[in-house]
Order: structure tokens, then sequence, then C-alpha cells
């Protein structure tokens, strides 16, 4: 999809304007500058209202109509608003069109009631252009509406692609470009489906079956509320994670601060590579015991045992040949040699009976002598096990030792750095950050045992879930009704499972490409230092190196916001690549889309401002950008000029309530004065 | 009555398919909405078709 020509009639403060937008490929920026409330986010608000009869607006959100024209309307009277939008879509020229007529109801009614409601879309075909059937399905094909918060956004909120909170709106965003949106669908309504079959089997089912369900259904609403707080405990402890992260980093401003928290930095990474070191020692004790842990635990008995044979040879009891009559008088006295008892018809006895007539090379009680030295030998297999144990509870000890010295630097390090009453370039002092930190990591270290017992009971729940969904699934009730409503839950989950497995499958094959595509981008942009990571559950992770260390970087900086652009440019990539690859592609064929972006310089610093400008143009085929001239002024315009196909200023007159209404032109041309 | 076998709840892996592929079409046509409001219905209907 390319965008040509956008035009406006009474829409908000704009009332008969339109705009341009650059097809030049080497040339792709369009630029709009306007100061602030001066029309930017009225053009925005165009596209979506144009597509989806959607409009986002913070002031006045009812009012659509320009209100100089219902101001001049009479009563009763009717005026239209119209936004027109002329594109390029798969070699095939639109003209899109919405149109909106309000009726006026009183003197100072500027707000009017709709009386009527159109939409249109005409292609061209052979030079004349034809009406296209159920316009509003064809817009949402062309540029589906899932996807639009991905083309057209305001880009101040773009950074918080990279907060704690949107692994939602990351994992969504993947998805929609991607066309795993029907899989996701499918396999929750799927969900919904099972359940209203298990209602069905409940209601038509025996009272034991019944109840079963019952309790699963409490089994299973645990296991909600579970997940419930185990993601919320996951997300205090991100937002404690990069909490200590920010305070650790004011802390760095400070030469002698900076020094300590490095020392304490390599103490920790010390203390947390002994602490690994004590789990492998743990691990290998645990090794020790399975293997040869019996050898001391049996030693009296096995003592026990050469005795009793040692003593039972010497007395004679052990005859020196094997005859069948000492088998016969074994069998008659019901006791084996070793104590056991010989019952007829029993394993041991038939054991027994058939030695009789067996030759045996050697003497009885030659070979009672080598079980004698055999169960000996066991005596230096416990010494082995007592010394390879002692040895690495020796060596386990040691690290202990180690870490334990190393906390206590650690807790020196920090008493230190609590003494610090110098301040930061923030106004806070060392000591009340340091504090600040110790507490904050306390927190984290309890929200993370909240999340390891909520883990154990989650567990401990599913399996249980488990547990009764086959007992239900044993139970066969005689209704009929029963029968089939359970045969039908249990199609239902079958389809949905083999659906959720494609669904993880192609959502991790996926993310891992957009990872590849992201860090691509990021590597394309001058600060090699920043990497992103879109995470296995979807969080989109913005990492910095510092040094040899890698921490992730602040909240609200212009890094989150070069990393989320670089994100979003990179699902646009990947919807061309689909399209280009797939035309015909089952679910989702992909597409070439324009970036719309409202103020994507935000209130960046001019460093990063600068950044952004230089990944902007790369973004996509066509970028349309709003920006005031304060953020335009300087890196930006340095940057971009040299990609600007076209710009636009906005023209805005507030009005003065009485006799004129806020009015928004647009021009080709600078205007004279200018201001944000 | 019916005779309650193993076979009562057997299901085919050709019914599975089936319902899979149905239910995706049936997404598929409402992809385009953000609440596709009746697909739930529709489901029910596919299963209760293939399954009798």
């Amino acid at each position: 999809m390319e965008i040509s020509k956008l035009e406006l009639q009474n829409f908000k403060q704009i009332q008969n304007e339109s705009i341009e937008f650059s097809q030049d490929p080497d040339n792709n920026v369009t630029v709009v500058h306007g100061a602030n409330g001066s029309g930017k986010t009225t053009l925005l608000n165009a596209f979506t209202w144009l597509f989806y009869d959607k409009v986002d607006f913070d002031a006045k959100p009812e009012r659509l109509i320009n209100e100089g024209t219902m101001a001049a309307a009479d009563v009763d009277s009717k005026a239209s608003v119209t936004v027109e939008l002329q594109f390029e879509h798969e070699g095939t020229s639109f003209i899109a069109t919405r149109e909106k007529t309000y009726q006026k109801q009183s003197e100072f009614d500027y707000d009017g009631i709709i009386t009527d409601s159109s939409v249109s879309l005409r292609r061209n075909v052979g030079g004349s252009w034809k009406t296209v059937n159920n316009p509003n399905n064809s817009l949402n094909q062309i540029l589906p509406e899932r996807l639009s918060s991905l083309f057209f956004f305001d880009g101040e909120d773009i950074s918080e692609l990279a907060g704690v909170d949107n692994q939602e709106r990351v994992q969504d965003a993947i998805q929609n470009i991607m066309g795993l949106t029907i899989l996701e669908r499918a396999v929750r309504h799927l969900g919904d489906v099972a359940s209203r079959f298990e209602d069905e089997v409940d209601e038509h089912a025996s009272d034991e079956l019944s109840a079963l369900i019952d309790q699963k259904r409490d089994i299973k609403s645990e296991i909600e509320g579970l997940q419930r707080d185990l993601k919320d405990t996951e997300r205090a402890i991100d937002e404690l994670t990069l909490e200590i992260q920010d305070v650790k980093q004011k802390i760095n401003q400070l030469g002698e601060s900076a020094e300590l928290q490095e020392t304490r930095d390599n103490f920790e990474a010390e203390k947390k590579e002994k602490e690994r070191k004590v789990q492998e020692t743990q691990a290998k004790i645990r090794q020790l015991i399975t293997d040869a842990g019996f050898a001391p635990m049996a030693m009296p008995l096995i003592k026990e045992t050469a005795d009793y044979l040692d003593q039972m040879r010497k007395d004679g009891l052990i005859p020196s040949e094997l005859s069948n009559s000492y088998i016969d008088a074994l069998l008659d006295s019901g006791t084996c040699l070793c104590g056991r008892p010989l019952e007829e018809e029993t394993l041991h006895y038939e054991q027994v009976a058939g030695m009789k007539g067996e030759v045996l090379e050697e003497g009885v009680e030659q070979n009672a002598m080598r079980i004698i030295g055999h169960l000996n030998d066991f005596s230096d297999r416990r010494n082995e096990f007592s010394s390879g144990v002692k040895k690495l509870l020796k060596e386990r000890k040691k690290v202990n030792d180690r870490i334990d010295e190393l906390e206590e630097s650690i807790d020196e390090v920090s008493s230190k750095l609590k003494d610090i009453d110098q301040t930061t370039e923030t106004g806070e002092s060392v000591g009340d950050l340091e504090r600040r930190r110790e507490s904050t990591v306390n927190d984290r270290g309890s929200r993370q045992r909240d999340k390891d017992n909520i883990e154990k009971k989650l567990k401990a729940k599913e399996s249980e879930l488990e547990g009764i969904t086959d007992e239900i699934e044993a139970k066969r009730d005689e209704q009929e009704e029963t029968l089939v409503a359970k045969r039908r839950q249990k199609a239902t989950e079958l389809a949905r499972n083999s659906l959720d497995t494609s669904f993880s499958d192609l959502k991790d094959q996926i993310r891992e490409r957009a990872n590849k595509e992201v860090e691509a981008k990021l590597n394309a942009i001058a600060n090699k230092q920043l990497t992103a990571e879109i995470t296995t559950d979807f969080k989109l992770k913005i990492w910095k190196s510092v040094g040899e260390q890698r921490v992730e970087v602040n909240k609200s900086t212009g890094e989150r916001q070069i990393a989320s652009l670089a994100f979003i440019g990179s699902l646009v990539k990947i919807a061309k690549q689909r399209y280009e690859s797939k035309p015909d592609a089952e679910y989702f064929s992909g597409g070439i889309y324009p970036l719309v972006m409202d103020s994507p310089f935000g209130a960046l610093d001019k460093y990063h401002r600068r950044e952004v400008s230089r990944v902007i143009p790369t973004l996509a085929n066509q970028v349309v950008v709003f920006a005031t001239d304060s953020q335009w002024e300087g890196p930006v315009e340095e940057e971009m000029s040299t990609r600007v196909g076209k710009q636009y200023w906005l023209d805005f007159d507030e009005g003065n309530e009485d006799s004129s209404y806020p009015l928004t032109r647009i021009k080709a041309e600078e205007p004279a004065i200018q201001s944000d | 009555m019916v005779n309650t076998t193993e076979d009562s709840l057997t299901v085919t892996s050709e019914q599975e398919k089936k319902i899979r592929e149905r239910v995706l079409k049936a997404e598929k046509e409402k992809l385009h909405l953000d609440l596709p409001r009746g697909i739930n219905d529709e489901i029910e209907a596919i299963v209760r078709e293939e399954i009798y």
C-alpha cells in the first residue's frame, strides 16, 4: 500500500485542506510541521477514522465536525465531514471516502446529530472508477485494523513497547503481523466450547461424575488464580529489577561510589560463582550416595552375615559337598540355609529343589569362603565412600566459608556507600540511594520466594487436575447424552491441544526471526552498545553494554524509543517479506505499509533525536512524520532533510470564540512565524 | 442405554483434523472483527456435526 493524497473537509479544525505524500523511494519521508495543538493528532486520526470509523482525541472527542462550519450553519441545516484518501494497493489505484452528515439542532449546537453516514471505496479499472462492494470489509483487508496501531501511532508512546507491562502488546504485534491471530483465537474459542460440552456432560451425568466435574472446575479456577498471581509477581520482580538498575546507575554517577559499586559487583559475581560451585558439589555428594551410599548402611549386616557364615563353616554346618540328601534335608526342614522359609510351590523352594543333581566343581565350603571374602570387600567400598564424602564436604565447607567472607565484604561496601553524603545529579545522596537499593533488593528477594511458592502450588494443582481429568475420562456413565457430550468435549480438547502446540511452535520460530530483525535494525544505528531482545515470554528488553557488563536500560530513555522503533521497523520488514515471498499465504499474506508517526522525537535529548532520525527513513517504504519546530530543528533536520520528499506546515488559528473558530490550514510553504 | 465400551469415547484423527480445519476457516472469516461474535456457537455447531 502506498498513500498518495489525503483530503479533509470539516474534520475537526481543518475545513478544506489536502496533503500529497512523497512517493519517491529515495526521498520517502513526508514531514508535517506543526505547533502543539495545531492539528497533528487530528491528521493521524483522519486515517483511523477513514479506515475504521474510529478516533482517539483527548479533547472534545464527540465533536468531529468543524466548529466554524457549524457556527455558520442555520439551525436544522446540515453539514458534512469528509475524509478521502487516494492510494495504490497491489498495483491498483483506490479512492476511499468516509462521510458523515450532521444536522444543527439549535443556535449554539456545534456538535450536531448525525443524519447520514457513508463509506465508499472505488478502484480504477482500465481508466474508469468502479465502486467496490462491501467497502468496510475491503478496507479492512487492505490495512487490517488489528495491524493499524503498528502503522499509525503516537511516537511519544512508542517507547512504552519496551516497558514492563507491554508483554501482551509485543506478543499481539508479532502475532498480528505474522498471521498467527487466527491460531490464537481458535485455541481460545475451542477452550470455551470445550467448557460448554463439559456443562452438557454435567447436565446428564450421574451424581458421582457430576461431583468430579465440579471438583475439576474448582481446581481449574484455583489454577487460573495462581497463574494470575504468578504473572503479577513476575511483573513486580521485573519492576524491582529495573528499579535496582536505575538506582545503581545513579550511584555510578559519582567517582567514589562508582568504584565501591564496581568492587561490590565483583564480589557479587564471585559469590554467584561460588554458589554455583556449592550446587555442583552437592550434586556430586548426592551421586556418591546413590552409587555407594548403601555400603556404610549395610555394613553391620554384612559383617554379621560374614561372621555367621564363617562360624557355620568352622562348626562344620556347611557341608563340603552339596549332596542330594543334604538338599532333601533342607527341604524337609522347611528352612533354607539363609534362614528363609522353604514352602512348597514357592519360587525359593523350586530354586533350592532345582539344585538337586548338580555337581559343583568346587566344594560348598570353598564357595562359602569366597562369599565371606566378597562380603569383606564391602568394607573397602565403605571406606572409599566415607573418604569421598569427607573430601566433598571439606570442599563445600571451604567454598561456603568464602561465600561468608564475600557476604561480609558486600555488607561492608554497602555500609561505606551508606556513609557517603555526596549527592548525585538528581539531588539524592549516595547513602539514601544505597539504602533504597538494599531495601529494593530485599523486596525482590521476598517476591522471588513468593514466586517459587506459587510455582510449587501451581505444579501440584496441575498434577491434581491431570488426575481428576483421567478419573472423569475413566468414568463410564450409561446415559447416551453424557457419552456423546463427553466425546464432543474430548474432540474439542484434542483439536484445541493440537492447535495450541502448532501455535506455540510457530510463535517461537517467529519470535526468533523478529529478534534477528530487531538486532539487525539496531546494528544499523550508530550506537553499537545497544542490544534488544524479545524474550521467550515476549518482553521487549533493551540492554546496554557498560564495560563488560550488560545492563537493562533506564526507564523512559531514548534507547527504549530507538529499540521500540527498531521493533516496529522489523515487523514492517517481515510483513513486506511475507508479501513478496508468499502472496497467497493461507492466513495472512503480509503487505507493504506506510508508517505514520505523530511526534516520534518526543522529549528526547539531542543525541537520541539524531539516532532516531537516522533510523526513521529506513523503517518503511513510505514514512510520514508529524513534528513541532523545536523537535525538528537541529539534529533531526540535519539527518532527515536529505530524505524528505515533501513537507507541509500546519498554520493554526485558535479563533476568539465570538466571531472566529479554531482553524488549521495546511501549507506547502513555511509560514512567516512558527512557534510550538 | 448405550454400550459403554472403550470405543464410545474414541475420536478419530480424521474427525479431529476436520474439526481443526473447519474451525480455522470460521476464524479466518471473522478475522477482521475485533469481537468475533457468534464464533463459539459456530465452533459448537461444527463439533456437533462432526461428532454425533
